[in-house]
Protein backbone atom coordinates (compact mmCIF):
# COMPACT_ATOMS: atom_id res chain seq x y z
CA UNK A 1 0.00 0.00 0.00
CA UNK A 2 2.75 2.42 1.00
CA UNK A 3 4.62 1.68 -2.18
CA UNK A 4 1.56 2.52 -4.26
CA UNK A 5 1.03 5.72 -2.37
CA UNK A 6 4.67 6.58 -2.70
CA UNK A 7 4.44 6.16 -6.47
CA UNK A 8 1.27 8.22 -6.62
CA UNK A 9 2.94 10.86 -4.50
CA UNK A 10 5.92 11.04 -6.82
CA UNK A 11 3.81 11.14 -9.97
CA UNK A 12 1.17 13.56 -8.75
CA UNK A 13 3.12 15.97 -6.59
CA UNK A 14 4.08 18.36 -9.38
CA UNK A 15 0.56 18.35 -10.85
CA UNK A 16 -1.03 19.07 -7.51
CA UNK A 17 1.51 21.77 -6.79
CA UNK A 18 0.81 23.48 -10.11
CA UNK A 19 -2.91 23.24 -9.48
CA UNK A 20 -2.66 24.65 -5.99
CA UNK A 21 -0.16 27.28 -7.02
CA UNK A 22 -2.69 28.79 -9.36
CA UNK A 23 -5.22 28.67 -6.56
CA UNK A 24 -3.36 30.19 -3.65
CA UNK A 25 -0.62 32.08 -5.50
CA UNK A 26 1.97 31.38 -2.91
CA UNK A 27 4.47 28.67 -3.65
CA UNK A 28 5.23 27.82 -0.06
CA UNK A 29 1.58 27.65 0.83
CA UNK A 30 0.91 25.55 -2.22
CA UNK A 31 3.60 23.09 -1.16
CA UNK A 32 2.14 22.98 2.33
CA UNK A 33 -1.27 22.23 0.94
CA UNK A 34 0.05 19.48 -1.28
CA UNK A 35 1.50 17.80 1.78
CA UNK A 36 -1.69 18.31 3.70
CA UNK A 37 -3.65 16.81 0.85
CA UNK A 38 -1.53 13.69 0.83
CA UNK A 39 -1.69 13.35 4.59
CA UNK A 40 -5.46 13.37 4.35
CA UNK A 41 -5.42 10.89 1.54
CA UNK A 42 -3.34 8.53 3.63
CA UNK A 43 -5.76 8.92 6.47
CA UNK A 44 -8.83 8.28 4.34
CA UNK A 45 -7.43 5.80 1.83
CA UNK A 46 -9.85 6.82 -0.92
CA UNK A 47 -10.80 4.36 -3.65
CA UNK A 48 -9.98 6.78 -6.44
CA UNK A 49 -7.00 8.56 -4.96
CA UNK A 50 -6.06 10.79 -7.88
CA UNK A 51 -9.51 12.31 -8.21
CA UNK A 52 -9.80 12.48 -4.46
CA UNK A 53 -6.52 14.35 -4.20
CA UNK A 54 -7.60 17.09 -6.56
CA UNK A 55 -10.98 17.43 -4.89
CA UNK A 56 -9.48 17.82 -1.46
CA UNK A 57 -6.79 20.11 -2.81
CA UNK A 58 -9.48 22.33 -4.29
CA UNK A 59 -11.30 22.40 -0.97
CA UNK A 60 -8.14 23.21 0.90
CA UNK A 61 -7.35 25.99 -1.52
CA UNK A 62 -10.85 27.38 -1.17
CA UNK A 63 -10.53 27.47 2.57
CA UNK A 64 -7.07 28.95 2.23
CA UNK A 65 -8.53 31.69 0.07
CA UNK A 66 -11.01 32.60 2.78
CA UNK A 67 -8.16 32.93 5.19
CA UNK A 68 -6.22 34.94 2.66
CA UNK A 69 -8.95 37.54 2.47
CA UNK A 70 -8.16 38.51 6.02
CA UNK A 71 -4.55 39.04 5.05
CA UNK A 72 -5.37 40.93 1.92
CA UNK A 73 -5.35 44.44 3.25
CA UNK A 74 -2.03 44.01 4.94
CA UNK A 75 -0.51 42.33 1.91
CA UNK A 76 -1.84 45.02 -0.37
CA UNK A 77 -0.06 47.62 1.67
CA UNK A 78 3.15 45.67 1.54
CA UNK A 79 2.69 45.09 -2.13
CA UNK A 80 2.30 48.76 -2.92
CA UNK A 81 5.48 49.46 -1.03
CA UNK A 82 7.30 46.80 -2.96
CA UNK A 83 6.02 48.14 -6.26
CA UNK A 84 7.10 51.64 -5.31
CA UNK A 85 10.58 50.37 -4.63
CA UNK A 86 10.62 48.33 -7.83
CA UNK A 87 9.59 51.30 -9.92
CA UNK A 88 12.65 53.27 -8.95
CA UNK A 89 15.05 50.46 -9.61
CA UNK A 90 15.80 48.35 -12.59
CA UNK A 91 13.33 45.56 -12.97
CA UNK A 92 14.85 42.23 -12.32
CA UNK A 93 13.52 38.99 -13.68
CA UNK A 94 11.90 37.99 -10.41
CA UNK A 95 10.01 41.27 -10.39
CA UNK A 96 8.79 40.74 -13.91
CA UNK A 97 7.77 37.23 -13.08
CA UNK A 98 5.89 38.42 -10.06
CA UNK A 99 4.16 41.05 -12.14
CA UNK A 100 3.15 38.49 -14.70
CA UNK A 101 1.97 36.19 -11.99
CA UNK A 102 -0.21 38.90 -10.56
CA UNK A 103 -1.60 39.61 -14.02
CA UNK A 104 -2.50 35.99 -14.58
CA UNK A 105 -4.04 35.80 -11.16
CA UNK A 106 -6.25 38.78 -11.90
CA UNK A 107 -7.14 37.46 -15.34
CA UNK A 108 -8.16 34.13 -13.87
CA UNK A 109 -10.32 36.03 -11.44
CA UNK A 110 -12.45 37.19 -14.36
CA UNK A 111 -13.36 33.65 -15.30
CA UNK A 112 -16.40 31.94 -13.92
CA UNK A 113 -15.58 29.56 -11.12
CA UNK A 114 -16.49 26.53 -13.20
CA UNK A 115 -14.43 27.63 -16.19
CA UNK A 116 -11.48 28.47 -13.98
CA UNK A 117 -11.68 25.14 -12.21
CA UNK A 118 -11.77 23.22 -15.46
CA UNK A 119 -8.85 25.20 -16.85
CA UNK A 120 -6.69 24.74 -13.77
CA UNK A 121 -7.47 21.05 -13.58
CA UNK A 122 -6.53 20.66 -17.23
CA UNK A 123 -3.36 22.62 -16.57
CA UNK A 124 -2.59 20.22 -13.75
CA UNK A 125 -2.68 17.34 -16.17
CA UNK A 126 -6.13 15.90 -15.65
CA UNK A 127 -7.91 14.30 -18.57
CA UNK A 128 -11.29 15.43 -19.84
CA UNK A 129 -12.88 12.51 -18.03
CA UNK A 130 -11.19 13.41 -14.78
CA UNK A 131 -12.13 17.05 -15.15
CA UNK A 132 -15.69 16.01 -15.81
CA UNK A 133 -15.68 13.92 -12.68
CA UNK A 134 -14.32 16.79 -10.62
CA UNK A 135 -16.57 19.50 -11.95
CA UNK A 136 -19.76 17.58 -12.61
CA UNK A 137 -19.72 18.57 -16.27
CA UNK A 138 -20.21 16.01 -18.99
CA UNK A 139 -17.03 14.93 -20.78
CA UNK A 140 -18.43 16.32 -24.01
CA UNK A 141 -18.75 19.78 -22.45
CA UNK A 142 -15.16 20.03 -21.26
CA UNK A 143 -13.79 21.12 -24.63
CA UNK A 144 -16.31 23.95 -24.86
CA UNK A 145 -15.59 24.99 -21.28
CA UNK A 146 -11.86 25.01 -21.88
CA UNK A 147 -12.23 26.92 -25.12
CA UNK A 148 -14.19 29.64 -23.35
CA UNK A 149 -11.83 29.70 -20.36
CA UNK A 150 -8.68 29.93 -22.45
CA UNK A 151 -9.98 32.69 -24.62
CA UNK A 152 -11.20 34.69 -21.65
CA UNK A 153 -7.94 34.26 -19.80
CA UNK A 154 -5.86 35.52 -22.69
CA UNK A 155 -8.22 38.37 -23.48
CA UNK A 156 -8.35 39.58 -19.90
CA UNK A 157 -4.60 39.37 -19.49
CA UNK A 158 -3.97 41.23 -22.74
CA UNK A 159 -6.44 43.92 -21.74
CA UNK A 160 -4.72 44.46 -18.42
CA UNK A 161 -1.32 44.56 -20.05
CA UNK A 162 -2.56 47.13 -22.52
CA UNK A 163 -3.87 49.29 -19.69
CA UNK A 164 -0.63 49.01 -17.79
CA UNK A 165 1.46 50.01 -20.77
CA UNK A 166 -0.86 52.91 -21.43
CA UNK A 167 -0.53 54.10 -17.82
CA UNK A 168 3.22 53.89 -17.93
CA UNK B 1 -21.11 16.54 -40.21
CA UNK B 2 -21.66 20.21 -39.62
CA UNK B 3 -18.72 22.43 -38.79
CA UNK B 4 -16.77 21.64 -35.69
CA UNK B 5 -17.59 23.53 -32.51
CA UNK B 6 -14.94 25.32 -30.48
CA UNK B 7 -15.21 22.57 -27.95
CA UNK B 8 -14.56 19.94 -30.60
CA UNK B 9 -11.51 21.83 -31.81
CA UNK B 10 -10.07 22.17 -28.32
CA UNK B 11 -10.73 18.51 -27.63
CA UNK B 12 -8.90 17.75 -30.86
CA UNK B 13 -6.00 20.00 -29.87
CA UNK B 14 -5.90 18.47 -26.39
CA UNK B 15 -5.83 14.97 -27.80
CA UNK B 16 -9.05 14.28 -25.97
CA UNK B 17 -11.22 13.04 -28.79
CA UNK B 18 -11.32 9.67 -27.11
CA UNK B 19 -13.37 11.33 -24.39
CA UNK B 20 -16.02 12.21 -26.94
CA UNK B 21 -18.47 9.72 -28.36
CA UNK B 22 -16.55 7.51 -30.85
CA UNK B 23 -18.86 8.34 -33.76
CA UNK B 24 -18.52 12.04 -33.14
CA UNK B 25 -14.74 11.82 -32.83
CA UNK B 26 -14.46 9.89 -36.07
CA UNK B 27 -16.71 12.35 -37.89
CA UNK B 28 -14.68 15.28 -36.59
CA UNK B 29 -11.44 13.79 -37.84
CA UNK B 30 -12.93 13.24 -41.27
CA UNK B 31 -14.42 16.72 -41.33
CA UNK B 32 -11.14 18.42 -40.51
CA UNK B 33 -9.60 16.61 -43.46
CA UNK B 34 -11.97 18.18 -45.88
CA UNK B 35 -13.12 21.49 -44.35
CA UNK B 36 -10.68 24.37 -44.83
CA UNK B 37 -12.82 26.72 -42.73
CA UNK B 38 -12.60 24.45 -39.75
CA UNK B 39 -8.87 24.00 -40.25
CA UNK B 40 -8.51 27.77 -40.20
CA UNK B 41 -10.57 27.95 -37.04
CA UNK B 42 -8.42 25.20 -35.62
CA UNK B 43 -5.37 27.43 -36.09
CA UNK B 44 -7.20 30.30 -34.44
CA UNK B 45 -8.19 28.17 -31.44
CA UNK B 46 -4.68 26.87 -31.21
CA UNK B 47 -3.44 30.41 -30.65
CA UNK B 48 -5.86 30.88 -27.77
CA UNK B 49 -4.85 27.55 -26.37
CA UNK B 50 -1.14 28.26 -26.69
CA UNK B 51 -1.61 31.70 -25.14
CA UNK B 52 -3.37 30.22 -22.13
CA UNK B 53 -0.73 27.53 -21.76
CA UNK B 54 1.96 30.19 -21.89
CA UNK B 55 0.28 32.31 -19.24
CA UNK B 56 -0.40 29.43 -16.91
CA UNK B 57 3.08 28.07 -17.45
CA UNK B 58 4.62 31.39 -16.53
CA UNK B 59 3.14 31.21 -13.07
CA UNK B 60 3.95 27.57 -12.46
CA UNK B 61 6.13 26.90 -9.44
CA UNK B 62 9.74 26.09 -10.01
CA UNK B 63 10.42 22.42 -10.37
CA UNK B 64 11.60 20.96 -7.12
CA UNK B 65 11.91 17.60 -5.51
CA UNK B 66 8.93 16.78 -3.37
CA UNK B 67 9.62 16.28 0.30
CA UNK B 68 10.33 12.68 1.26
CA UNK B 69 7.23 10.56 1.22
CA UNK B 70 8.27 9.21 4.61
CA UNK B 71 7.55 12.63 6.08
CA UNK B 72 4.04 12.52 4.70
CA UNK B 73 3.56 9.00 5.95
CA UNK B 74 4.86 9.88 9.38
CA UNK B 75 2.64 12.93 9.60
CA UNK B 76 -0.36 10.85 8.60
CA UNK B 77 0.50 8.29 11.26
CA UNK B 78 0.79 11.02 13.82
CA UNK B 79 -2.43 12.67 12.78
CA UNK B 80 -4.30 9.39 13.08
CA UNK B 81 -7.80 8.90 11.72
CA UNK B 82 -9.19 12.26 10.82
CA UNK B 83 -12.37 13.52 12.40
CA UNK B 84 -13.12 15.33 9.20
CA UNK B 85 -15.64 13.64 6.95
CA UNK B 86 -14.08 11.32 4.47
CA UNK B 87 -14.37 11.79 0.76
CA UNK B 88 -13.87 14.50 -1.76
CA UNK B 89 -16.32 16.82 -0.07
CA UNK B 90 -14.21 16.88 3.04
CA UNK B 91 -13.38 20.37 3.98
CA UNK B 92 -10.39 21.68 5.79
CA UNK B 93 -9.84 20.04 9.11
CA UNK B 94 -8.90 21.77 12.28
CA UNK B 95 -5.29 21.13 11.57
CA UNK B 96 -5.25 23.69 8.83
CA UNK B 97 -7.39 26.03 10.84
CA UNK B 98 -4.96 25.87 13.67
CA UNK B 99 -3.27 29.02 12.50
CA UNK B 100 -0.01 27.23 11.92
CA UNK B 101 1.33 26.43 8.53
CA UNK B 102 0.45 22.83 7.83
CA UNK B 103 3.58 22.03 5.92
CA UNK B 104 5.75 23.56 8.54
CA UNK B 105 3.83 21.65 11.13
CA UNK B 106 4.38 18.49 9.15
CA UNK B 107 8.06 19.14 9.02
CA UNK B 108 8.22 19.86 12.70
CA UNK B 109 6.26 16.79 13.58
CA UNK B 110 7.89 14.42 11.16
CA UNK B 111 10.57 13.25 13.50
CA UNK B 112 8.22 13.33 16.43
CA UNK B 113 5.93 11.13 14.43
CA UNK B 114 8.82 8.81 13.77
CA UNK B 115 9.29 8.50 17.47
CA UNK B 116 5.62 7.99 18.07
CA UNK B 117 5.48 5.29 15.46
CA UNK B 118 8.45 3.62 17.04
CA UNK B 119 6.79 3.75 20.43
CA UNK B 120 3.52 2.59 18.94
CA UNK B 121 5.25 -0.29 17.26
CA UNK B 122 6.78 -1.27 20.53
CA UNK B 123 3.47 -0.93 22.27
CA UNK B 124 1.74 -3.01 19.67
CA UNK B 125 4.56 -5.47 19.46
CA UNK B 126 4.59 -5.83 23.17
CA UNK B 127 0.86 -6.34 23.25
CA UNK B 128 1.02 -8.94 20.56
CA UNK B 129 3.97 -10.70 22.06
CA UNK B 130 2.40 -10.89 25.47
CA UNK B 131 -1.12 -11.50 24.32
CA UNK B 132 -1.07 -15.26 24.52
CA UNK B 133 0.61 -15.33 27.88
CA UNK B 134 -1.36 -12.51 29.37
CA UNK B 135 -4.35 -14.45 30.65
CA UNK B 136 -2.10 -17.05 32.11
CA UNK B 137 -0.01 -14.49 33.91
CA UNK B 138 -3.04 -12.65 35.11
CA UNK B 139 -4.48 -15.89 36.36
CA UNK B 140 -1.32 -16.42 38.33
CA UNK B 141 -1.77 -12.99 39.80
CA UNK B 142 -5.32 -13.71 40.76
CA UNK B 143 -4.42 -16.95 42.45
CA UNK B 144 -2.37 -14.93 44.90
CA UNK B 145 -5.28 -12.68 45.73
CA UNK B 146 -8.27 -13.18 47.94
CA UNK B 147 -11.74 -13.27 46.43
CA UNK B 148 -12.92 -9.93 47.94
CA UNK B 149 -10.01 -8.29 46.24
CA UNK B 150 -11.38 -9.51 42.98
CA UNK B 151 -14.58 -7.65 43.66
CA UNK B 152 -12.58 -4.55 44.44
CA UNK B 153 -10.66 -5.02 41.27
CA UNK B 154 -13.83 -5.29 39.30
CA UNK B 155 -15.23 -2.18 40.89
CA UNK B 156 -12.03 -0.35 40.26
CA UNK B 157 -12.11 -1.53 36.72
CA UNK B 158 -15.65 -0.36 36.25
CA UNK B 159 -14.78 3.02 37.70
CA UNK B 160 -11.83 3.18 35.46
CA UNK B 161 -13.92 2.33 32.46
CA UNK B 162 -16.50 4.88 33.50
CA UNK B 163 -13.81 7.51 33.55
CA UNK B 164 -12.72 6.41 30.15
CA UNK B 165 -9.12 6.94 31.01
CA UNK B 166 -6.56 6.37 28.36
CA UNK B 167 -3.04 5.13 28.72
CA UNK B 168 -0.68 7.93 29.55
CA UNK B 169 1.27 7.05 26.48
CA UNK B 170 -0.90 6.56 23.47
CA UNK B 171 0.05 3.68 21.24
CA UNK B 172 0.30 3.99 17.49
CA UNK B 173 -2.81 3.83 15.36
CA UNK B 174 -2.65 0.14 14.69
CA UNK B 175 -1.96 -0.65 18.28
CA UNK B 176 -4.64 1.76 19.40
CA UNK B 177 -7.18 0.18 17.11
CA UNK B 178 -6.34 -3.20 18.49
CA UNK B 179 -6.59 -1.90 22.00
CA UNK B 180 -9.91 -0.27 21.28
CA UNK B 181 -11.29 -3.56 20.05
CA UNK B 182 -9.96 -5.43 23.00
CA UNK B 183 -11.12 -2.77 25.42
CA UNK B 184 -14.61 -2.89 24.01
CA UNK B 185 -14.61 -6.65 24.22
CA UNK B 186 -13.42 -6.58 27.78
CA UNK B 187 -16.00 -4.03 28.76
CA UNK B 188 -18.71 -6.16 27.26
CA UNK B 189 -17.45 -9.20 29.08
CA UNK B 190 -17.09 -7.31 32.33
CA UNK B 191 -20.72 -6.28 32.20
CA UNK B 192 -21.99 -9.69 31.17
CA UNK B 193 -19.84 -11.85 33.34
CA UNK B 194 -20.65 -11.35 37.02
CA UNK B 195 -22.32 -14.58 38.04
CA UNK B 196 -22.84 -15.65 34.48
CA UNK B 197 -20.76 -17.39 31.88
CA UNK B 198 -18.83 -15.09 29.61
CA UNK B 199 -20.77 -13.86 26.66
CA UNK B 200 -17.81 -14.15 24.37
CA UNK B 201 -17.33 -17.81 23.67
CA UNK B 202 -13.92 -17.27 22.15
CA UNK B 203 -12.67 -15.39 25.14
CA UNK B 204 -14.01 -18.03 27.42
CA UNK B 205 -12.46 -20.73 25.35
CA UNK B 206 -9.17 -18.97 25.46
CA UNK B 207 -9.38 -18.58 29.21
CA UNK B 208 -10.30 -22.19 29.66
CA UNK B 209 -7.60 -23.36 27.37
CA UNK B 210 -5.03 -21.44 29.32
CA UNK B 211 -6.34 -22.40 32.74
CA UNK B 212 -7.08 -26.02 32.07
CA UNK B 213 -10.79 -25.39 31.88
CA UNK B 214 -11.25 -24.80 35.60
CA UNK B 215 -11.95 -21.10 35.58
CA UNK B 216 -14.51 -19.72 37.96
CA UNK B 217 -16.68 -16.85 36.92
CA UNK B 218 -15.51 -14.62 39.79
CA UNK B 219 -11.93 -15.12 38.81
CA UNK B 220 -12.77 -14.49 35.22
CA UNK B 221 -14.47 -11.26 36.17
CA UNK B 222 -11.44 -10.20 38.08
CA UNK B 223 -9.26 -11.11 35.17
CA UNK B 224 -11.45 -9.24 32.83
CA UNK B 225 -11.51 -6.13 34.91
CA UNK B 226 -7.83 -6.46 35.52
CA UNK B 227 -7.27 -6.50 31.81
CA UNK B 228 -9.62 -3.60 31.40
CA UNK B 229 -7.57 -1.69 33.90
CA UNK B 230 -4.44 -2.53 32.04
CA UNK B 231 -5.78 -1.42 28.74
CA UNK B 232 -7.48 1.62 30.15
CA UNK B 233 -4.36 2.41 32.04
CA UNK B 234 -6.27 4.30 34.67
CA UNK B 235 -6.20 1.92 37.60
CA UNK B 236 -3.73 2.60 40.34
CA UNK B 237 -1.12 -0.01 40.90
CA UNK B 238 -0.89 -1.77 44.20
CA UNK B 239 1.16 -0.05 46.82
CA UNK B 240 4.82 -0.76 46.36
CA UNK B 241 6.02 -3.63 48.43
CA UNK B 242 8.68 -2.91 51.02
CA UNK B 243 12.05 -2.75 49.41
CA UNK B 244 13.36 -5.92 50.95
CA UNK B 245 10.33 -7.92 49.95
CA UNK B 246 10.49 -6.44 46.52
CA UNK B 247 14.16 -7.26 46.28
CA UNK B 248 13.44 -10.84 47.24
CA UNK B 249 10.58 -11.06 44.83
CA UNK B 250 12.75 -9.61 42.15
CA UNK B 251 15.49 -12.09 42.92
CA UNK B 252 12.96 -14.87 42.63
CA UNK B 253 11.38 -13.61 39.50
CA UNK B 254 14.24 -12.09 37.61
CA UNK B 255 15.56 -14.23 34.85
CA UNK B 256 18.41 -16.55 35.42
CA UNK B 257 20.79 -16.39 32.57
CA UNK B 258 20.01 -19.97 31.64
CA UNK B 259 16.25 -19.85 32.02
CA UNK B 260 15.20 -16.36 31.20
CA UNK B 261 12.02 -17.07 29.32
CA UNK B 262 10.09 -18.89 32.03
CA UNK B 263 11.01 -16.40 34.70
CA UNK B 264 10.36 -13.46 32.48
CA UNK B 265 6.69 -14.36 32.31
CA UNK B 266 6.41 -14.35 36.10
CA UNK B 267 8.34 -11.15 36.28
CA UNK B 268 5.97 -9.47 33.92
CA UNK B 269 2.89 -10.23 36.00
CA UNK B 270 3.24 -7.29 38.30
CA UNK B 271 4.71 -5.03 35.73
CA UNK B 272 2.36 -5.12 32.83
CA UNK B 273 0.58 -1.97 33.88
CA UNK B 274 3.70 -0.08 34.73
CA UNK B 275 5.35 -1.10 31.52
CA UNK B 276 2.30 -0.28 29.47
CA UNK B 277 1.81 3.06 31.11
CA UNK B 278 5.33 4.26 31.24
CA UNK B 279 7.91 2.49 29.22
CA UNK B 280 7.32 1.15 25.79
CA UNK B 281 9.65 -1.20 24.07
CA UNK B 282 10.31 0.13 20.65
CA UNK B 283 11.50 -3.15 19.23
CA UNK B 284 13.73 -1.30 16.83
CA UNK B 285 17.44 -1.52 16.40
CA UNK B 286 18.61 2.05 16.13
CA UNK B 287 18.39 2.58 19.87
CA UNK B 288 21.21 0.16 20.42
CA UNK B 289 23.58 2.62 18.79
CA UNK B 290 24.56 4.11 22.11
CA UNK B 291 25.91 0.73 23.18
CA UNK B 292 27.70 0.18 19.92
CA UNK B 293 29.32 3.59 19.95
CA UNK B 294 32.89 3.68 21.10
CA UNK B 295 32.35 5.99 24.04
CA UNK B 296 34.74 6.70 26.86
CA UNK B 297 33.08 6.40 30.22
CA UNK B 298 34.34 8.02 33.39
CA UNK B 299 33.11 6.59 36.72
CA UNK B 300 31.65 9.27 38.98
CA UNK B 301 29.38 9.47 41.98
CA UNK B 302 25.67 9.21 41.51
CA UNK B 303 25.28 12.83 42.59
CA UNK B 304 27.84 14.03 40.09
CA UNK B 305 26.18 12.05 37.35
CA UNK B 306 22.82 13.55 38.22
CA UNK B 307 24.39 16.98 38.07
CA UNK B 308 25.99 16.12 34.72
CA UNK B 309 22.61 15.07 33.38
CA UNK B 310 20.67 17.83 35.16
CA UNK B 311 18.28 15.08 36.18
CA UNK B 312 17.90 12.46 38.85
CA UNK B 313 19.09 9.13 37.51
CA UNK B 314 16.81 6.33 36.45
CA UNK B 315 17.60 3.11 38.29
CA UNK B 316 15.89 -0.08 39.32
CA UNK B 317 15.73 0.56 43.09
CA UNK B 318 15.86 -3.10 44.03
CA UNK B 319 19.14 -3.73 42.25
CA UNK B 320 22.56 -2.81 43.63
CA UNK B 321 24.44 -0.23 41.62
CA UNK B 322 27.76 -1.44 40.35
CA UNK B 323 28.91 1.74 38.68
CA UNK B 324 27.77 5.16 37.58
CA UNK B 325 29.69 6.70 34.72
CA UNK B 326 29.40 9.70 32.46
CA UNK B 327 30.38 10.37 28.88
CA UNK B 328 29.64 12.76 26.07
CA UNK B 329 29.03 12.43 22.36
CA UNK B 330 28.62 15.25 19.90
CA UNK B 331 27.83 17.63 22.70
CA UNK B 332 25.22 15.36 24.25
CA UNK B 333 25.77 14.35 27.85
CA UNK B 334 25.34 10.71 28.71
CA UNK B 335 25.10 8.84 31.97
CA UNK B 336 25.37 5.10 32.35
CA UNK B 337 24.20 3.25 35.43
CA UNK B 338 25.28 -0.35 35.73
CA UNK B 339 23.28 -2.52 38.11
CA UNK B 340 23.79 -6.12 39.10
CA UNK B 341 21.06 -8.63 38.37
CA UNK B 342 20.43 -11.59 40.68
CA UNK B 343 21.98 -13.84 38.09
CA UNK B 344 25.24 -11.96 38.43
CA UNK B 345 25.02 -10.30 35.03
CA UNK B 346 24.46 -6.57 34.75
CA UNK B 347 21.82 -4.19 33.53
CA UNK B 348 23.04 -1.03 31.83
CA UNK B 349 20.85 2.04 31.77
CA UNK B 350 22.08 4.88 29.60
CA UNK B 351 20.37 8.24 29.69
CA UNK B 352 21.12 10.86 27.11
CA UNK B 353 19.71 14.23 26.28
CA UNK B 354 17.97 13.72 22.94
CA UNK B 355 20.01 15.56 20.37
CA UNK B 356 19.34 16.39 16.71
CA UNK B 357 21.68 13.69 15.52
CA UNK B 358 19.69 11.08 17.33
CA UNK B 359 16.43 12.49 15.97
CA UNK B 360 17.82 12.27 12.47
CA UNK B 361 18.91 8.72 13.07
CA UNK B 362 15.43 7.73 14.10
CA UNK B 363 13.92 9.55 11.15
CA UNK B 364 16.35 7.92 8.79
CA UNK B 365 15.61 4.53 10.21
CA UNK B 366 11.92 5.12 9.81
CA UNK B 367 12.38 6.02 6.18
CA UNK B 368 14.44 2.93 5.60
CA UNK B 369 11.82 0.77 7.19
CA UNK B 370 9.08 2.29 5.16
CA UNK B 371 11.06 1.48 2.05
CA UNK B 372 11.12 -2.13 3.17
CA UNK B 373 8.32 -4.23 1.73
CA UNK B 374 6.46 -5.85 4.58
CA UNK B 375 5.61 -5.39 8.24
CA UNK B 376 8.79 -3.69 9.30
CA UNK B 377 7.69 -2.97 12.84
CA UNK B 378 6.52 -6.44 13.70
CA UNK B 379 9.41 -8.01 11.93
CA UNK B 380 11.81 -5.84 13.73
CA UNK B 381 10.32 -6.70 17.09
CA UNK B 382 10.29 -10.39 16.33
CA UNK B 383 13.77 -10.43 14.97
CA UNK B 384 14.86 -8.46 17.98
CA UNK B 385 13.41 -11.11 20.20
CA UNK B 386 15.12 -13.83 18.24
CA UNK B 387 18.38 -11.98 18.07
CA UNK B 388 18.20 -11.10 21.70
CA UNK B 389 17.56 -14.67 22.69
CA UNK B 390 20.37 -15.86 20.49
CA UNK B 391 22.82 -13.36 21.83
CA UNK B 392 21.21 -13.30 25.29
CA UNK B 393 21.31 -9.54 25.12
CA UNK B 394 18.31 -7.32 24.69
CA UNK B 395 18.23 -3.62 24.05
CA UNK B 396 15.25 -1.37 24.41
CA UNK B 397 14.82 2.35 24.50
CA UNK B 398 12.37 5.06 25.26
CA UNK B 399 12.19 8.75 25.93
CA UNK B 400 11.36 9.92 29.40
CA UNK B 401 11.11 13.52 30.39
CA UNK B 402 13.02 14.58 27.35
CA UNK B 403 15.85 12.13 27.94
CA UNK B 404 16.68 9.28 25.65
CA UNK B 405 16.94 6.15 27.77
CA UNK B 406 18.47 2.88 26.61
CA UNK B 407 18.65 -0.40 28.48
CA UNK B 408 20.78 -3.40 27.80
CA UNK B 409 21.01 -6.66 29.67
CA UNK B 410 21.72 -10.31 28.83
CA UNK B 411 18.07 -11.25 29.17
CA UNK B 412 15.13 -11.67 26.85
CA UNK B 413 13.27 -8.60 25.58
CA UNK B 414 10.32 -9.47 27.83
CA UNK B 415 12.56 -9.59 30.86
CA UNK B 416 14.18 -6.33 29.92
CA UNK B 417 10.77 -4.74 29.48
CA UNK B 418 9.89 -5.91 32.96
CA UNK B 419 13.07 -4.35 34.28
CA UNK B 420 12.32 -1.16 32.42
CA UNK B 421 8.97 -0.94 34.13
CA UNK B 422 10.76 -0.84 37.46
CA UNK B 423 12.93 2.13 36.61
CA UNK B 424 12.46 5.04 38.99
CA UNK B 425 14.15 8.34 39.58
Amino acid sequence: MSADWARLYESTYADLLRFLMSKVWDEERARDLVQETFVRALEHQPDNPRAWLFSVAANLARDEARTAIRRKRHLTLLKSEEEARASVSNRSDPAEKEERREGVRQALGHLSERDREALLLWNAGLSYSEIAEQTGLSPGAIGTTLARARKRLVEEYDAMETDRVARN
Amino acid sequence: MSHATEGDLHAYLDGALHDLEPERAAALREHLQVCSDCRARLSEEKRWRDGAIDLLGSVAPAAAEPPPFADILAAAELAGPSDAPAGPSAGVSGRVHSGRRPGRRLTELAWAASLLIALGAGWMGRSLMTETGELERLRGLEQNRAAPESVELRQAGEETMARGNRPAEEPGDAGKAELDVRRDQLRTDAVARPGTPPANADAKGQAEAQSGGAAESATESAETTRQAELFDGGAEEDSPAPEEAARQKLAESLPESEAVDADAADMAVDDVSAADAGFARTGLDAEGAVFKANLSWMPVSREDAAHWLSHELLTVPELPIVEVAISSSDGARLVRVTQRLPSGSVLEVVEQAADPGWADAVGGRLRNEQAAPAEPKRQSADSRAQDGAAARTAVIADVREGLYVSLRAPVTPDSLAALASRLRR
